[in-house]
């Protein structure tokens, strides 16, 4: 399969997924849902949740759930102070969703959060995924600043696959903003945080897109170093928003690691030609 | 401006025709041993000539050039001559497994105490057949191998890679390369115009192989323009230029010599290869020049749509041939019309037949003489 063949269209992209509405923490907390499976709850980022070919693809192997963080529906969040609250807020929506255990992906500011959730609940995420995790921030930018042109160039690599990319509304940007700087900070790195992460056991599988005009890849190694059982990952020809710019390479190496953990390291691919 | 020495190790026995691959029953190890030492004593009268850097090659089953591993003969020289630089140009990054070029590329580095330059080059047509690689791929390869072999150098812990075309879960490179933060400078072909962008987005120095000058000056512009819009901007020490050399006390006898030995030119390497053959290495060529596969060709000076004719042909430029006066005329004029600081070249253009060692040991003596030091004197 080739990066240039994506296994859905702009108008079918997201069509498998259910949406459904959580009461959890307080909220009425969205939740996007398709396939069957082990579950891999999916947390999105700054912009909100956003539908890509390689949740599609994903969704052909894994029951995925994609939660709206609360405070980015219709309701404020004026009660998270920080991602340690946020985290307790989505551990609510996902015991409210019935799961016990689960493989958990989150997506730049989702995966700060993601970060703060399975420091929480460890026995409960089988394992994690962080794609260019917005915890550590050296070298990147508010893509709230961008001008429009470098917004897209900082996102996507190939604006032209997947989901279409443009700046996000400035009502958006007003309501939700002020929730995002509180949570972020001014991303300093954080070394009590950084203690924390060196007790996580999760297995965690680190994504950055080499191209990434938001948080910068150079924050990839430091995950690496922090996190005990972890493994980084450079995708290639990818900015911040990988699932869009290089979905069927994202969709087969978190699929294998969700599948196989830290086995994904082993080829197990047939190298016989013929017998 | 400084002059370099690309050492190609012509196998010194008996000519073995113009066909590619050479049957190996022809090679006498009697021969390759003496091909390798004389080449190796070419290398010390280069740099008793006075020039700046020894340079090498990747290129297989051929008579001429024995070199399917260049860094092999990198370190042997580096070790021999201690204080001169050393390059690789280059490795035929498709062909290879990039994560390995970059690990051997640290361990030279460190081994040469960072004299070492290298060039990740897509190859030569028939490069292809070696390993039964993939042409078309060969642009989109050898520019994400180089991106992966800067990752390699530069990253502080291990990492994975998942690229287009390489994958790799588990990397991390030891020994560091001896030069830091980077790593040895990486060069780049510029002989298409889409190699000249890529190394000036990407902060590389190019080279020019044979190509006439003035359309490698086009590809220079090419080139700066990028490097601009990345933010830096290259010297003449980023831009080297590569032909054959042959020098002698008169006109008649520098290219009667040279004439002798490259009868036929670049192509008539593999005029004995059979026509279906040939056939088949014309369409590699024009695979790696992105034609006849739907790929976007982008080998001519503009990056054009699919579907639109093909570039011009190379155009080779004349090679520096002549008296030491008339080479050097010859090559201040290249360094002003590409602007290239480092002119490297290789003794003669042996197809017919290599060059005897003692015949370019007495060349490189007459260059030491009368050309390297003006070369070096001048700031062109």
């Amino acid at each position: 399969m080739t990066d240039n063949a994506t296994s859905s269209t702009t108008a079918t992209i997201g069509s498998a997924f259910e949406r459904r509405t959580v009461a959890a923490a307080g909220f009425d907390v969205t939740v996007f849902e398709a396939g069957d499976g082990v579950p891999l709850v999916c947390l999105p980022g700054a912009g909100g949740p956003r539908f890509s070919p390689a949740l599609d693809l994903l969704a052909q192997r894994f029951r995925v759930l994609l939660i709206e963080l609360p405070g980015w529906g219709d309701q404020p969040n004026d009660t998270a102070a920080g991602f340690d609250d946020l985290a307790a807020q989505v551990a609510a929506v996902i015991d409210a969703l019935g799961l016990t255990s689960y493989h958990l992906l989150g997506t730049s500011l989702g995966g700060a959060c993601a970060l703060h959730l399975a420091l929480a609940h460890p026995e409960r995420v089988i394992s994690l995924t962080l794609e260019a995790p917005a915890k550590f921030r050296a070298d990147s930018v508010d893509p709230s600043t961008l001008a429009p042109e470098a917004f897209v160039r900082a996102f996507r690599t190939h604006p032209e696959r997947g989901m279409p990319i443009e700046p996000p509304d400035p009502e958006f940007i007003q309501r939700v903003w002020p929730l995002v700087g509180r949570l972020m900070g001014d991303g300093a790195y954080d070394e009590a945080f950084a203690a924390r992460l060196a007790t996580l056991p999760t297995r965690t599988l680190v994504l950055f897109g080499r191209n990434d005009g938001v948080i910068s890849p150079v924050n990839g190694p430091t995950y690496k170093r922090l996190l005990p059982n972890s493994t980084l990952l450079y995708v290639h020809d990818a900015a911040h928003d990988i699932q869009n710019d290089r979905p069927e390479a994202f969709a087969d190496v978190v699929g294998d690691f969700v599948t196989r953990g830290m086995n994904f390291l082993i080829n197990e691919t047939d190298g016989l030609i013929n017998p | 401006m400084k002059l370099e020495f690309f050492q190609t190790f012509a196998y010194q026995g008996p000519d073995h025709g113009r066909t590619w691959p050479a049957p190996p029953q022809a090679c006498d190890p009697g021969w390759t041993a003496a091909t390798y030492a004389g080449g190796l004593d070419e290398c010390a009268a280069a740099v008793d000539a006075g020039f700046d850097a020894l340079t090498f090659a990747e290129h297989h089953y051929s008579p001429k050039q024995i070199t399917p591993n260049p860094v092999l003969l990198a370190a042997v020289a580096g070790q021999r001559f201690g204080s001169t630089d050393i390059g690789v140009f280059g490795s035929d990054l498709p062909i290879n497994n990039p994560v390995r070029i970059a690990e051997e590329y640290a361990m030279l580095d460190n081994l040469l105490g960072g004299r070492l330059r290298v060039a990740m080059l897509r190859g030569t047509p028939n490069e292809y057949f070696t390993y039964f690689d993939n042409p078309w791929e060969a642009r989109e390869r050898v520019e994400e191998g180089t991106l992966l072999i800067k990752a390699c150098w530069a990253e502080p812990e291990p990492f994975g890679w998942e690229g287009r075309y390489y994958r790799f879960r588990n990397i991390a490179v030891w020994p560091k390369v001896c030069q830091q933060p980077h790593g040895p400078r990486i060069l780049f072909s510029a002989n298409s115009a889409d190699g000249a962008v890529f190394a000036g987005t990407h902060g590389l120095d190019i080279g020019f192989s044979y190509m006439e000058p003035e359309r490698c000056a086009a590809h220079v512009a090419l080139y700066r323009e990028a490097a601009a819009a990345t933010g830096w901007e290259p010297t003449a020490d980023n831009i080297q230029y590569r032909h054959a050399l042959w020098v002698d006390e008169s006109e008649e006898r520098a290219w009667a010599t040279f004439g002798r030995y490259a009868e036929g030119g670049l192509f008539a390497l593999f005029a004995g290869a059979s026509d279906d053959t040939r056939m088949a290495l014309g369409k590699v060529g024009m695979a790696m020049a992105g034609l006849g596969r739907g790929v976007p060709d982008t080998s001519g000076l503009a990056l054009r749509e699919p579907g639109a004719p093909p570039p011009p042909p190379m155009t080779v430029g004349p090679p520096f041939v002549g008296t030491p006066d008339r080479v050097l005329a010859q090559m201040r004029s290249v360094a002003e019309v590409v602007g290239a600081g480092r002119i490297e070249v290789h003794a003669g253009f042996p197809v017919t037949a290599a060059i005897p060692t003692a015949d370019t040991l007495a060349m490189l003596a007459l260059v030491g003489r009368e050309l390297a030091p003006v070369v070096h004197a001048e700031s062109w």
